[in-house]
């Protein structure tokens, strides 16, 4: 079946809605991000973020339109297990709350995770950290833009390259104008539209299906989705658990954020968008429970959601839907794309290339910088090559071998550097290989062991005794003021 | 062991409230902020 005949909803309504909500994303962007235009304003925020607006970027950030697409496949696929592995995903944000407290406190001038590793670790660690990190952020640059090429296709039979290049190019747009401001001020109504729009899905199903008739249905065609000890679930579960905790330990997308929010807002800010962020798998995906009730005939897995909302609600279902995965995907490439061009300025411009850059050379190289990786991202998503969104799935015994270095880093005195890189380097290695040998099950978990090993070895063989106080001077700004 | 019809119902109703009240509890610490000057 072609996406055009599968499609459920018509172009020309999801054109309306693209250049609905595009015109919405640019002018809310830019209207937000008016002022910010020296450096720590555009690439930080000021610095100013408060709680509200950091718990609702934290969270739209960590609901991808895989979050909205794929927990439905999930629960489809791999059942009750499926949908909770997913919301295990939350464990990262979690765990994340005490390091953003952690990172303003020690480095209250910081800009990028590169900084940090740098001035922890020296030269070598920061460029096997760099590789990884480009690598990781680079493979989700594609992955969304490609995800929102193929999303509008499937749903509105509008050409992969037409939704593709809006997407990227609107996201763009308002990254631009307005800076991390224009990112974390339209994350917060994307967040709003996500909840709203999923929860209404959910208590729809639960009112015209209801959990008696879902069961015995499910019971029926597919008992397998209702067991509590399915192998292959269970093994997802820890898989995406330390995959998310890597993702989001090494990841710029979240260390701007913690330089970016006010004091004393990191750990509140992301502990509560973890708690609030738990459920949304399971609402989202536990909708695909009721396929066999409604005698739904699903073609293929990943358009389970929107074939469920489109049958539940009829042709606003599936508007729901679209709006919904829209706005899923542009807060999280308009994050993405600001949090790896900050990290492109400050750790490739800045760190190799034009050491001597001031604050305001880089505040006028920043907007370059977005619109050059824009362009990349574009270039690379047009062919539609399913090898490159693939990279994604390599990228967990990547970003899983960056676990313990971030950590112990933070937290560890005696970490050293010899550990950090042998951290890396071995967990990826081992995480690949296990990648390969086993499964894509085991690849994050293999990653973090070996590393976790090295960087404890090294601690116990050539501990350091690094002195906290030399990350306090990091940043462009900061390093100025001392040469001044 | 299978999922019985009332771990469901736990489960999915309990995620649905925490995911329903979610946007409440944005709007009022949104609010709480604003009144404060503390939203940027």
């Amino acid at each position: 079946m072609d996406d055009l005949s599968s499609a459920v909803l018509d172009p020309r309504t999801g054109w309306w809605i693209l250049a609905g909500f595009s015109v919405l994303w640019v002018v809310l962007g830019g209207w937000l991000g008016r002022g910010s235009d020296d450096l720590e304003g555009f690439m930080l925020a000021g610095r100013r973020v408060g709680l509200a607006l950091g718990v609702a970027t934290a969270m739209a950030t960590w609901v991808t339109s895989n979050t909205t697409m794929a927990a439905p496949q999930l629960a489809f696929q791999l059942g009750v297990w499926g949908m909770i592995g997913y919301s295990l995903g939350a464990v990262g944000l979690l765990l994340f709350a005490p390091l953003a407290k952690r990172i303003r406190e020690l480095m209250p001038g910081g800009f990028t995770s590169g900084d940090f590793v740098r001035l922890r670790y020296g030269a070598t660690a920061w460029r096997v950290f760099l590789a990884i990190s480009f690598f990781y952020a680079l493979g989700w640059l594609i992955s969304m833009g490609m995800a929102g090429g193929v999303l509008i296709q499937a749903l509105t039979g509008i050409p992969y390259r037409f939704g593709m290049s809006v997407i990227v190019a609107i996201c763009v747009l308002y990254t631009l104008i307005g800076g991390l401001r224009a990112v974390i001020g339209t994350d917060f109504v994307q967040t709003l539209i996500i909840l709203v729009g999923v929860t209404l899905l959910a208590w729809l199903a639960i009112d015209r299906v209801g959990f008696g008739v879902m069961h015995d249905a499910v019971q029926a065609e597919s008992p397998e989705l209702l067991d509590l000890l399915m192998p292959a679930a269970i093994m997802f579960l820890f898989n995406n658990l330390l995959f998310g905790v890597g993702e989001i330990f090494h990841s710029n997308v979240w260390w701007s954020r913690a330089f970016a929010f006010r004091e004393g807002v990191g750990r509140p800010a992301y502990l509560i968008a973890g708690l609030l962020w738990i459920p949304i798998p399971i609402v989202a995906g536990f909708v695909a429970l009721t396929v066999p009730a409604q005698g739904l005939n699903v073609p293929s897995a990943d358009m389970v959601g929107p074939l469920v909302a489109a049958n539940l609600l009829g042709e606003s279902g599936a508007v729901l839907v679209f709006i919904v995965v829209f706005a899923a995907l542009a807060s999280s490439l308009d994050s993405l794309l600001a949090a790896t061009s900050d990290l492109v300025l400050t750790d490739l411009y800045k760190g190799h290339l034009r050491p001597d850059a001031t604050s305001d050379d880089l505040a006028r190289a920043a907007r370059w910088v977005v619109l050059g990786l824009g362009v990349v991202t574009w270039l690379l998503c047009l062919p539609r090559l399913a090898t490159l969104a693939e990279l994604l799935h390599f990228t967990g015994a990547f970003v899983a071998s960056t676990i313990w270095p971030i950590a112990a880093g933070l937290y560890w005195r005696r970490a050293s550097a010899g550990g950090a890189v042998a951290g890396m380097i071995l967990g990826t290695t081992a995480g690949l290989l296990a990648y390969f040998a086993i499964g894509f099950y085991v690849a994050a978990l293999v990653s973090a062991a070996v590393s976790m090993c090295a960087v404890w070895l090294a601690a116990r063989l050539r501990p350091d005794d690094f002195d906290w106080l030399a990350l306090a001077a990091t940043g462009p700004v900061a390093q100025e003021e001392t040469r001044a | 062991m299978t999922a019985s019809v009332s771990f469901l119902s736990w489960l999915i109703t309990g995620a649905t409230v925490v995911a329903t009240i979610a946007p409440v509890v944005l709007i009022v610490l949104w609010i709480r902020d604003a009144r404060r000057g503390n939203l940027w």
